[in-house]
This record gives structure tokens, C-alpha cells and sequence, in this order.
């Protein structure tokens, strides 16, 4: 490769870099504590608090008539959520109506009119994007193509650079640990990159792909491409004749003798208890999840709510391939189903990727050191330190509003969302007014391990179970998050005590006063 | 004024500025949603398999036309580089929605 081509693929992996770091930066740390969403959100959902048995009874025929009467919901259709990795309540809904949770053990009523998944939603929020109003999403789809031509660069970078270089460049610790993550990470990147990119910024800006293929008749591809991917089952014509259904139990079983290799995760009544009634059994393939997800390309067994007869039978081959990519684009995305070792794997590659974007910027911070004026790069600087790690404090004061504000209080979430933002704005002001890096951090270190333990104290309090308790009573999720808390609080306390032997920071101390 | 400007795009940059940068990013969103939405019309299938491939591609392309843009040792190349293809890409999409 020519030299100024080396020289211009450089300087546009700095640049780009420095764009795209910051967005990219929150999303990867939000994305990877929401990695374990379903976790998080059994944490903080009392009503979740049961023991996830899997021998749980399921069909529950008693029950349903009752609630569907009482809840007034849609005999139409009837959708029934069974318990899964990602809610272990079973959920009874139908269209526009209250849904109704359910303890699948002991088949009691949960009251969840006086709590909210607040943290989930909201990490999900900072994670796509959607807390900027109007840009947010197609900004981090932004962020996600430029993280893909980062990568490219990268790669380019490494393979065109010679030995010597190298080994000269490999001297520098960040330099080294910037390019080994990034060439370990790359796989990690183009699945979330691309996928990001995907659903941030293409389906945002899907319209000349609409206009050339229709001929330039309409811009929505939606539109276009819904009824083919989302086509969903039609309701049935009203029947008046009543008939008492199969047991659902049966049901089940007849639908699992048919399809043995489809985990059930949602049934789907038509017509409750009438003539022409139809139920529909639809989930993933134990063998190949990827290809199935639920969300995108469920696949189904409808029998015959009377008779057990089978009235369509959806399998993988017959499904669209288009389908099929999305789904294993989405399923790489969201592990959607996926058990705690898979969802472990990919939050320490999102830890890699949040250490390899520091190195990144620290690499061009430490370059501009020796400018004469040093006044932007200091603002920048301090602001980077705020945004990079003052973010984790703010999110542990997040999770701990959570136990604090009351759930009655009008405009909670909103209130929550403010809270976090005050708390990341304090860590602004503080790395502007503080004139020592490492005094910044180690306030930063110490107030996410206080707040992180005290995360855990209050969820111990509010739910009144003791953390090897909740092992013994069959809380597995909340227990990992306890556990997860606790550890990190002692992570962050040991980084606060060893933080002041690290020299290298001083270099980008202030060296007069404000 | 006319040479000012001639100087200016054919001057060798060692390091790439401002306006060969813009050149690179717009001119590589431009082509990968011009040649992406070529490929969605020479696709067989329906709406689903013509669009998707092509949203899931474009990502993958602005970084290869813009790494190829940003190879260019003057502005005046950049700017070439960019207007060739964009009027190959550009006569290609209008044959292909006639004939197609």
C-alpha cells in the first residue's frame, strides 16, 4: 500500500474514531448490562420473585375461564406467554386489554399494578438511542457504520503495517491492547456493528430501497415488506355456537407429540370456546434457535381447540429466508432464549470493546499532550473522563432511585431518568472543577462501589430475603444480580485503592488553577 | 480565480483535510444506497428478498466505497473517483428500471 494512502486510512480511523467513540462507547456499555435484561428485570420485579421450577403446570384450564371473564379480554384471540428465560410469569393478554401474571407454580393472580421494569427500560433506552429525541436511534445506527468502517481500517492497518512497525508501536501498552481487542473483537464488532446499523440506521432510511423496487410508487418499506415477513394469522369469523374446549393439557401434549422438537412458548387461542375455536402453539426449535427465533420467525402447530385435530403445521423449511436471516440477525443481536454462560461470554466481550474504545481515545489524548495549546484538548479530556466512566456511577444511581422513589409517585420513570442525568452532570462539574485526574477517578471508583452496594442492601430490604437465601429459595436470577452487585461494588473499591499507583494519569493533570 | 481553484484540487495532500474527508463520507453513502439499490432491483423474489439483503449490504459498502474514495493523493481524484462512479452507478439503476 502506497504511503499517503496509509497516511489518509490513519488519520480517518482517528477521526471517525473520535465521532463515534462516544455514542458508540454508551451504547456498548448499556448493551452490555443488558445482556442480562431478563435478569435485571426478575430483580427488579417483585412480583418475579418465585422459584423458576421446571416442572411448572403450565395448562392452566381451571384458571383461564375465570380470568377471561373477569379481565373482559378478547375471545378472539387469546395469547398466553408461557415462562421463559426471559419472564418467568406466565402472561394471559389479549389485543388492547390489561394483561394478566400469573404464577405458573402455584397459578396465583400477581399484582404488578404497583411495579415497573424502570431499569431494563431505561438501559435499554440509553442503549439504542431512543433518550435523544428524533435522532437518537439513527444516530447510533451511525455510530454502528462508522464502528464497521473503523474495523475495516483497522484491519487494513494491521495486515499493510510491517513487522518493524510494529514491534516498534507494539511498545506502547494501549497500542498493543488497542489492536489485539480489536482484532479479537472483530467478529463481536460486525454482529453488533452491523445489526446496530441495521436497526438504527436502516430501517430509518429504508425509502430508496422501497422506490426503486415499486417502481417508485411508494417510499415505505414497511409497507412492502410487513405483509410478507409479519403476516400475521387472521382472526376466525364469529361463530354464536358455544362448545367446550379440549383440555388445554391435552392440547399441549397432542401439539408436543406433533412437533417434538418445538419448544412452546406462546399459545394463541381463537375463539375461545366456540365452534369453530382454534389453537395455535407456536415457538423455536430446540436445535436450531437461531434460525427460529419467536419474535421474528416463530414456528407453530394449529390444532383444533374440540378435537386436537391438526389444522397447519409451520416448520423451518417452509418458512421465508428472509425470515430466517433476520431472525439469526436478531438472535445474534439479543440472545434472545439464551442460557447465563452465552449471555457471560458476551458481556466480557463487551467489557473488551468498552476497555479497547478507552485505549482508543487515550491513544490520541496522550498525542496531543505535547501540543503548545493545550486548553481544547483539556476540556475534551475532562469531558471524555465524565462521559467514559462517570456513566457508572450515574447508572448505579439509577438502579438505586429505583428502590428509593416510591411507585405511586406521578411521572416516576421520568423522574428516574432526571435523577441519572443530575447524578452524570455532578461527574461533569466535578472533572471540570477537580484539577487532579486521579482524585476525579477515585471519587468516580468509590461512589460506584458505595452505590452499587447499596443497590444490593436495598433489593435485600424491599424484598426482605437474604442474598444466599434467594440461592436457596430458587432465585437464581436475582441472586447472579446480587452476586453481580456485590462484586462489583469490591471490584470498583480495590480499582479505588490501586487507582493512585497508576502514574500514567497524572499526565493529564491540569498544571494551573481555574 | 480558475487557477486558485485548479491548485487547489490538484494540490498532493499529505494528510487528508476537511474537504477530502466530506468528499469521502458523502460520496461513499451516496454509491453504497445507489449501488444497493441496483441490487434490489436486479433481485428475483419478492419485496422482502429484493429489499432486506440490500439494508443488510449497504453498511458493509460505505466503508469499502469510502475507503476506495479516500485513496485518492489529490481532491481533483477524489471528486473524479466519486462523479464516475455515481453516473455509472446512476445510468446502470435507470437501464436496470427499464428493462426490469
Amino acid at each position: 500500500m502506497q504511503k499517503s494512502n496509509k497516511k489518509y486510512l490513519i488519520r480517518a480511523h482517528t477521526i471517525l474514531g473520535l465521532i463515534a467513540i462516544f455514542l458508540f462507547y454508551i451504547s456498548t456499555y448499556f448493551g452490555t448490562i443488558t445482556v442480562f435484561k431478563p435478569y435485571i428485570k426478575a430483580w427488579e420485579l417483585p412480583s418475579a420473585h418465585f422459584a423458576s421450577n421446571n416442572k411448572f403446570e403450565h395448562i392452566i384450564d381451571l384458571k383461564l375461564n375465570q380470568i377471561i371473564k373477569q379481565n373482559r379480554l378478547n375471545i378472539k384471540n387469546i395469547e398466553i406467554n408461557l415462562p421463559s428465560e426471559n419472564d418467568n410469569r406466565l402472561k394471559i393478554s389479549s389485543q388492547n386489554q390489561n394483561s394478566v401474571y400469573l404464577n405458573p407454580n402455584t397459578k396465583e393472580i400477581l399484582d404488578v399494578s404497583k411495579e415497573f421494569p424502570t431499569i431494563s427500560t431505561l438501559f435499554n433506552k440509553f442503549h439504542t438511542g431512543e433518550n435523544i429525541p428524533y435522532i437518537g436511534v439513527t444516530l447510533m445506527g451511525l455510530a454502528s457504520t462508522i464502528m464497521l468502517f473503523l474495523m475495516f481500517s483497522g484491519l487494513i492497518l494491521y495486515l499493510v503495517k510491517s513487522k518493524k512497525t510494529n514491534e516498534i508501536q507494539n511498545k506502547n501498552f494501549r497500542f498493543k491492547w488497542h489492536k489485539n481487542f480489536g482484532i479479537i473483537l472483530s467478529p463481536y464488532v460486525i454482529i453488533f456493528a452491523l445489526t446496530g446499523a441495521f436497526i438504527g440506521l436502516m430501517l430509518r432510511t429504508s425509502s430508496p430501497f422501497a422506490l426503486s423496487t415499486s417502481e417508485f410508487e411508494t417510499a415505505n418499506m414497511r409497507a412492502l415488506v410487513g405483509p410478507i415477513i409479519f403476516k400475521e394469522k387472521s382472526l376466525l369469523e364469529d361463530n354464536k355456537k358455544r362448545q367446550k374446549p379440549m383440555q388445554l393439557q391435552k392440547l399441549h401434549e397432542i401439539a408436543q407429540k406433533n412437533y417434538p422438537e418445538l419448544t412452546i412458548t406462546k399459545i394463541n387461542i381463537y375463539n375461545y370456546r366456540k365452534k369453530n375455536s382454534q389453537t395455535v402453539f407456536s415457538g423455536f426449535l430446540k436445535n436450531n434457535r437461531a434460525l427460529s427465533l419467536s419474535k421474528i420467525n416463530p414456528l407453530s402447530i394449529t390444532l383444533n381447540s374440540k378435537t386436537g385435530e391438526i389444522i397447519e403445521k409451520k416448520e423451518l423449511k417452509n418458512t421465508h429466508s428472509i425470515k430466517r436471516t433476520l431472525s439469526l440477525f436478531y438472535w445474534l443481536h439479543f440472545q434472545t432464549n439464551e442460557t447465563v454462560f452465552i449471555r457471560v461470554i458476551f458481556f466480557l466481550f463487551g467489557i473488551l470493546m468498552l476497555v479497547c474504545l478507552v485505549f482508543a481515545y487515550l491513544l490520541w489524548a496522550e498525542k496531543k499532550l505535547e501540543k503548545e495549546d493545550k486548553s481544547y484538548y483539556e476540556i475534551l479530556n475532562r469531558f471524555s473522563l465524565a462521559l467514559l466512566f462517570g456513566v457508572i456511577p450515574a447508572s448505579a444511581t439509577l438502579m438505586l432511585s429505583h428502590w428509593i422513589i416510591p411507585i405511586s409517585m406521578f411521572d416516576r420513570i421520568v423522574w428516574i431518568e432526571g435523577i441519572f442525568y443530575i447524578s452524570w452532570s455532578f461527574f461533569l462539574f466535578y472533572s471540570f472543577k477537580e484539577q487532579s485526574f486521579i482524585k476525579i477517578l477515585k471519587v468516580m471508583l468509590l461512589s460506584s462501589s458505595i452505590l452499587f452496594f447499596f443497590c444490593f442492601i436495598l433489593h435485600e430490604i424491599n424484598t426482605d430475603i437474604l442474598l444466599f437465601e434467594l440461592l436457596n429459595s430458587g432465585l437464581k436470577k436475582q441472586f447472579f444480580v446480587d452476586l453481580g452487585l456485590v462484586l462489583s461494588s469490591l471490584i470498583f473499591y480495590f480499582l479505588y485503592k490501586k487507582i493512585a499507583s497508576f502514574s500514567y494519569i497524572k499526565k493529564f493533570d491540569r498544571k494551573t488553577k481555574c | 480565480m480558475l487557477r486558485k481553484i485548479q491548485n487547489f484540487l490538484h494540490e498532493p495532500k499529505s494528510q487528508i483535510g476537511w474537504v477530502h474527508g466530506f468528499i469521502a463520507c458523502f460520496g461513499a453513502v451516496v454509491l453504497s444506497y445507489l449501488s444497493t439499490m441496483i441490487l434490489s432491483v436486479l433481485l428475483i423474489g419478492d419485496f422482502a428478498q429484493k429489499i432486506i439483503p440490500s439494508m443488510i449490504l449497504t453498511p458493509i459498502l460505505i466503508s469499502i466505497w469510502g475507503i476506495w474514495i479516500l485513496f485518492s493523493k489529490t481532491r481533483y481524484l477524489a471528486i473524479k473517483k466519486f462523479i464516475l462512479a455515481l453516473i455509472l452507478l446512476f445510468l446502470t439503476f435507470i437501464t436496470l428500471i427499464k428493462v426490469f
